[in-house]
Order: structure tokens, then sequence, then C-alpha cells
């Protein structure tokens, strides 16, 4: 009882502290934006310092709205769009579009391996710029984050083993279904009319998709509701006797979070990728991975 | 001028008076054994003498300077210069588990008296051969006897150089062969002249080497005499029974 | 897997071995003294003291460590300024947190140690002129650690799976190394390597640990 009631003083005082941050952010946010607005207005009073003035509010806004390091938060655990080779080194879809975008803003870039779990704190403690990870669009995140419209479609399909009699998603009832934890596949999954059917009338949850593959693999669960890019990735790649339904759970859409109330960061962000599509970049990127030149849409 | 002079001691706890009213002195070469039935308050009044317990009120003194007087203690320092003149030797022997027999003896010394490690070192083998322990230098207190231990604890004691030895009960947790190697050690103590106080159950020790005898009992010494005096003709009745019942 | 790529995940996850030994070897160093630290001042006769270090030992042992560090590296940067420099790095976070739980532990360790020291020794100690801090260092501190030397070597062994808990706020070490290697490979044989690192680790802690309680018997 004890250690409930103190962690929750402790879940509490963590709240407070993220929330006063918010609040201490978008002041900052707020003032910085008054200054170009008050120099403008000197402009207007006197033409002959028009030039000088544009200088000082150039200067006043660019190293507020891009950072020098634009620290990319990923799991890096999610082929193809952001994991790690042998090396340990980070690769993948989102990483080589943020390289791209970082050279043309003129930032350093960095990829940063957080604990997805405590992907808003970090994001609201400035210890990253952004989420950039096959992140799924998803309902009420314009509340918590500055969001760009969607770069990449993606589907939450079934997998079952290659011998399994189920073919399509009716014949999920009765069967253990499993999606990973918190995943935009398990909400799709529950908001399915036959989520109601499946055995336990919940699905089984793990960690991440590979141990619940290994799961399916090992015989412990029947199907796994899974983003079609990396279902596809992991079949293809690891050469597994699995195959992809044809019946969809649901279509959705990748996007990148920034912090709620830097807008100008997305912005350019955003702006940056509809240039390097103009010039092709993307499509080389989305060919390398996909070994399909229209897999990445910008806008 | 005596080495220790008690008068008007009192001592309770919780309420309970352990002890009421002792009085009595110790000259330079006694040997006095403290007698009497358990609970008489013999130990307590050998532990207030060394500060290990604090009294309700009278007064000690040591070597003509107080260690307490009437029931007002002195100053940490003189009460220290007082116990330091005294050394004590415990039931339970009390040695370092942790340091070997040598450093047992040499610890205290270097760190209390600064002596140096060589001069430490021969006098602990000194010290050991008095008490027949000098071929055990460098064992460890845990593979000794009883006996032994209590005999590497007096020599421990012995090396801060006291003018008196008090003994709590040193041979009550040892088994009868035990207990005549560490009485044939106290008895060449007080063939040395070592002046000493000694709470003891063991009669012969008190009737062969004691000069004097204090018979204790409910919280005050109820008689004081020489050996034959209190073996011989005992003047109290509970003295008379305490003795009958232990020769028997 | 073939040989080779298990060589390559080996080498991979032992990346993240040096997050988890400088994790181990810090947090020791820092976290023994200050919990014999907080165990003498738990003894103290100023009462508020004794209640102040009272309460810390509670809080640090009732509470998840996640939670700790979640809070020293998400919330203390807000408190003020000072705090967001000097915890800008994760891993000064990690170790303070670390360092700050583990001497909660230690703490009620060398306690119990000290219960175990017998009062006969105090008393020893006194007739024979040692002053208090000398009875401490020469007489009570050798035999108390010796009694907490099993219990020492049990929290350390759990510091060293512990230190999986660091990437909560963003380092890198051997679990999540192998979480990678995992989603990369699809096979979960990284974690029986990371099983095996571990356990090695653990085998030269525990082979230390039993040179050092042989070295010690009284």
């Amino acid at each position: 009882m004890n250690k409930k009631w103190l962690s929750g003083i402790l879940i509490a005082a963590l709240a407070v502290s993220a929330f006063s941050a918010c609040g201490g952010s978008a002041s900052t946010e707020s003032s910085s934006s008054s200054e170009p607005a008050s120099s403008s207005s000197q402009q207007e009073e006197s033409a002959s310092q028009e030039e000088s003035a544009a200088e000082a509010s150039s200067q006043a806004e660019e190293p507020s709205a891009l950072p020098e390091t634009f620290v990319l938060g990923l799991d890096a655990s999610f082929p193809p769009m952001g994991f790690m080779d042998q090396n340990n080194n980070i690769i993948g879809v989102d990483i080589d579009l943020a390289k791209a975008v970082c050279e043309k803003l003129g930032m350093e870039f960095e990829a940063k391996p957080i604990d997805w779990d405590a992907k808003e704190m970090e994001l609201n403690s400035d210890k990253i710029s952004c989420i950039w990870n096959g992140l799924t669009i998803q309902e009420g995140f314009d509340e918590i984050y500055e969001m760009t419209p969607a770069y990449m479609d993606n589907e939450q399909v079934i997998v079952v083993m290659e011998s399994s009699d189920i073919q399509s998603k009716e014949d999920l009832a009765d069967k253990i279904v499993a999606a990973q934890k918190d995943s935009s596949g398990l909400a799709a999954l529950q908001k399915d009319e036959i989520y109601s059917s499946i055995q336990g009338g919940a699905a089984k949850e793990y960690g991440n998709y590979v141990e619940a593959l290994t799961d399916l693999e090992i015989g412990r669960c029947d199907a796994v509701v899974m983003d079609s890019i990396v279902a596809n990735y992991y079949i293809n790649a690891n050469a597994k006797a699995m195959r992809v339904l044809d019946d969809k759970m649901a279509s959705e859409q990748y996007g990148i979070a920034f912090k709620k109330g830097n807008t100008e960061l997305r912005d350019a962000v955003w702006g940056a990728l509809q240039e390097l599509e103009a010039e092709g970049k993307v499509a080389e990127i989305s060919l390398q991975w996909f070994n399909k030149e229209d897999m990445i849409q910008i806008g | 001028m005596s080495l220790i002079f008690v008068k008007n001691l009192r001592k309770g706890f919780q309420g309970v008076e352990v002890l009421t009213d002792v009085n009595f002195q110790v000259d330079k070469g006694d040997v006095i054994a403290v007698i009497g039935p358990s609970g008489a308050g013999k130990s307590t009044m050998l532990r207030c003498l060394i500060d290990l317990e604090k009294v309700d009120g009278g007064t000690i003194e040591v070597e003509g300077e107080p260690l307490v007087k009437d029931g007002i203690y002195a100053p940490p320092a003189q009460v220290r210069r007082a116990t330091g003149k005294m050394g004590m030797v415990f039931q339970n022997f009390h040695l370092f588990p942790h340091l070997s027999v040598r450093r047992n003896l040499t610890m205290p010394l270097m760190k209390v008296k600064g002596t140096g490690k060589e001069q430490a070192n021969a006098l602990a083998l000194e010290t050991l051969k008095k008490v027949g322990m000098g071929d055990r230098i460098d064992a460890m207190p845990s593979t000794l006897s009883g006996g032994q231990k209590q005999r590497v604890a007096i020599a421990r004691a012995l090396m801060l150089n006291p003018d008196i030895m008090l003994f709590d009960e040193p041979t009550s947790a040892l088994d009868p062969m035990l207990t005549l190697e560490v009485l044939g050690v106290m008895q060449k103590l007080a063939a040395d002249h070592m002046t000493m106080l000694v709470v003891t159950h063991e009669m012969s020790f008190a009737k062969e080497v004691a000069n004097r005898i204090l018979f204790m009992c409910d919280g005050t010494i109820l008689e004081e005499g020489t050996p034959e005096q209190i073996f011989g003709h005992p003047k109290h009745q509970r003295t008379a029974d305490f003795l009958g019942n232990n020769i028997k | 897997m073939t040989t080779s790529e298990i060589l390559a995940t080996t080498q991979a996850l032992l990346q993240g071995l040096g997050t988890v030994i400088t994790l181990f070897v810090v947090v020791m160093v820092a976290s023994l003294p200050l919990g014999f630290l907080l165990t003498m001042l738990a003894r103290c006769r100023i009462a508020p003291i004794r209640w102040l270090v009272n309460a810390y030992i509670y809080i640090m042992r009732g509470t998840p460590l996640m939670l700790q560090l979640f809070f020293i590296y998400y919330g203390l940067p807000f408190v003020n300024d000072f705090f967001k420099m000097a915890l800008r790095s994760a891993m000064v976070c990690a170790l303070l947190g670390f360092s700050l739980n583990y001497a909660a532990y230690f703490a009620e360790i060398f306690r119990g140690g000290l219960l175990s020291v017998d009062k006969g020794q105090y008393e020893a100690c006194q007739v024979l002129g040692l002053n208090r801090v000398q009875t401490t260092l020469y007489a009570v501190l050798p035999q108390m650690f010796r009694v907490a030397l099993p219990s020492i070597t049990n929290e350390s062994i759990t510091l060293v799976k512990d230190t999986a808990l660091v990437f909560s706020i963003s380092i890198m070490e051997v679990l999540y190394y192998a979480k990678a290697a995992v989603s990369r490979t699809g096979s979960i044989l990284p974690y029986a390597i990371a099983f095996l690192i571990y356990l090695a680790l653990n085998s030269l802690l525990q082979l230390f640990f039993n040179w050092l309680e042989k070295k010690t018997a009284y």
C-alpha cells in the first residue's frame, strides 16, 4: 500500500514538473515571437533604418526557429523505419529522410534511441527534437503534439503461419490474437467488430512484435495484428513461413511529432521534405528501402 | 592512600535499587574477592567503578582523584584518567574476533598510547608469555579455547599497564578444567603484587588467593574480612547460609 | 542464425558492456560510503537528522528505481538552471539515481551489520580507552562489514542486472542492444547472448566476493 502511495506522489511530482515545463516553454515561445513583432513596428517608424532592422529581425528569428542539433527520437527496434545494424549504427527509412532534411536545413543530425514509453517526456523536456519513427497518426495527437501531415501509408494487417487455416478476418473467431502493447495494431484490433469474438475476448499483448511473432511460430497464438510495413519486412528479411491476410484491420498513416508549440521546426522540416520530394530524393530513398518509388508521399 | 575508595554508592535500574549503599576501599597490593548470591549487585558495582554504568549517588575515588563525588561526575577527561588506571576482564572475554591475538593486544596500546609497532609487538609477546600464551601470538581468537581466550583477554588488559585489575566473573563461562588455567594466571598476577578486585563464584580462589573478601547481599556489602574470618567465623547468618550452600 | 551472425551480434551487445561496468563501479564506489554515512546519521543524537535519514531510506526503498530515474532525468531539470546544467548527461542522472538508491539499501544492510556487533565489543573498547571514532574504525566497522558482506554481494549482483533499467532514460546498454538485435534479425537468440553476458559478469563478481569472504573470515 505504502509503495503505491509513494510512487503515486512521485508520479504526481513528475506530472507537475512536466506540466510546469509545458507552461514554461510556451511562455518563452510567446516572448520570442513578440520580439520580431516589436522590431517590425520599429521598421515602419524609420524607413531609413530598414536594412539594418531587417538584418536584426532575421538574426533574431533564425536561432529560435531551428536548433543546432536535430535530435531524432526513436525506438531503434522498428525495421525498416528506424533500427540498428550489426554495429549498432542506427539506420532506416526515417533516418535517411531526416538526414537529408538536416543537410538541407543546416542542422547537425543525431538519432537518439529512447524508451518508447517515455517519448512524451523526452519531447517535453527538450531531450529530443521530434518523434520520427513510423509513428501512426492517431486521434488526439494534435492536442499533445505538433503533427506533420502524413508521409506514408500503412495498414494494420493480420499475420498468420503459412500452414494456418485462417484465411479471412472472420476466421479469427475463437482464435488467440496477439499484438504489441500500446500499438496502433492493438488499437485497430480493439475497434474491430471481430474483437469480441476472439478467444478470451481480449488480445494477447507483447512487449514487441518480434516476441509476438516468435510466439506465433511456437504456437502460443494464432495470429498477430501489426504494421504491414514491418510485417512484410520481417517475413521477407527472415524468410519466415508466414503470410499476411488480404483482409486489413485498418488503414493508417505515418507522421512526425514535434513538441506542442514548436510549429517553426515542424514547418521547416515539412518544407524541406517537400523540396526533397521535388528533387527526387524521396523517391530514391523509397526505392532503396522498398524497391518501389512511390511508397513515401510528402503531403 | 587507597587505590579505590567507594562511599555510599547507589544505583538503580528502572526504579529497582540494585546497589543500596556500598562502602569499601582497595589498598595497593590487595587481592579482593567479591562474593555473594546472584543478583546481589556484584557485577553492577564493578561496572560502576570503570564507568560502564552510571551511579545514582555516592562517591568513587581512584588514587585519590574523584571519578564521581556525591553523585556528581567529574569532567570526561578526569573520568577517562581515573578509569584508565584500571584494567577489566569480562566473563565473556570480549576479544576482537576479527583481529589476531597479537593485534588484540597491540591495537589498543598503539591507538590509545601511540606506542610504536615494534615496541608494542615486543610487549605483546612478553605479556602473552606471562599468561602462557606466547606460542599462540598469531592465532585468531576463534581458534582458541575459552580458557585461552580469557588468558589473552587478561594479557590485553595488562598491556595498558593498569594499577588495578577488575575481574567480572572471569571463569563463569568456563568448564572446570579451563577454570583452573585461568585461576592459575590470576594467582600468578597476585603473586606479582597486582592489585585485583575479583567478582567470583570460585570459593577456592577466594579462600586461597584473596587477602580480603567482600560478601555482598541485596545491594550492599554485608560483611567484609579476611578469608579466615569470612569462611571460619561468618558474623551474619546470610553469609553462613551462602557459604554453606556453596561448599556443598 | 549463422555463427558469423552470432559473433557479430555478440560484438554488438558487448558495446553495452562499458555502460554496465561504468555504472557498476561508480555506483558501488559512491553508494557504499554514502550508505555507511546514512547508517551513522540514522544513529545521530539529533532527532531531526535521524528522521530525515529514515525518511530518505523509507522513500528510496519504497519506490521503484525506474520512477526515481525518471524524476531525476525528466523532472529535476525543470526545477532550476543549476539542475538543468548539471543533469544534462543521462549517464550523470543514472549514476546519481542508482547511487542514491543503492545507498539506501546499503544503509539498511550496514544497520543490520551494526546490530550484530556484540555490546561487549563496545564495552571492551571503552575499558581499553579507545574513543568513539577509534571504536568505530578498529572494532565495529570490520565486524559490521564482515556480517554485511553476503548481503552486499547480493545487492551488487542485483545492481548488475538493474543496470538494464537505464534505458528508461535513453542510455544504451546490453539489454537494449539485444532488443535492437532481436528486431533486426527476427530471432530471439540475442536475448540468449545477453543472458550469457550478464551471467558471465555476475560469475566474475561472485568469484571476487567469495575470495573476499574467505579473506575476511575470522
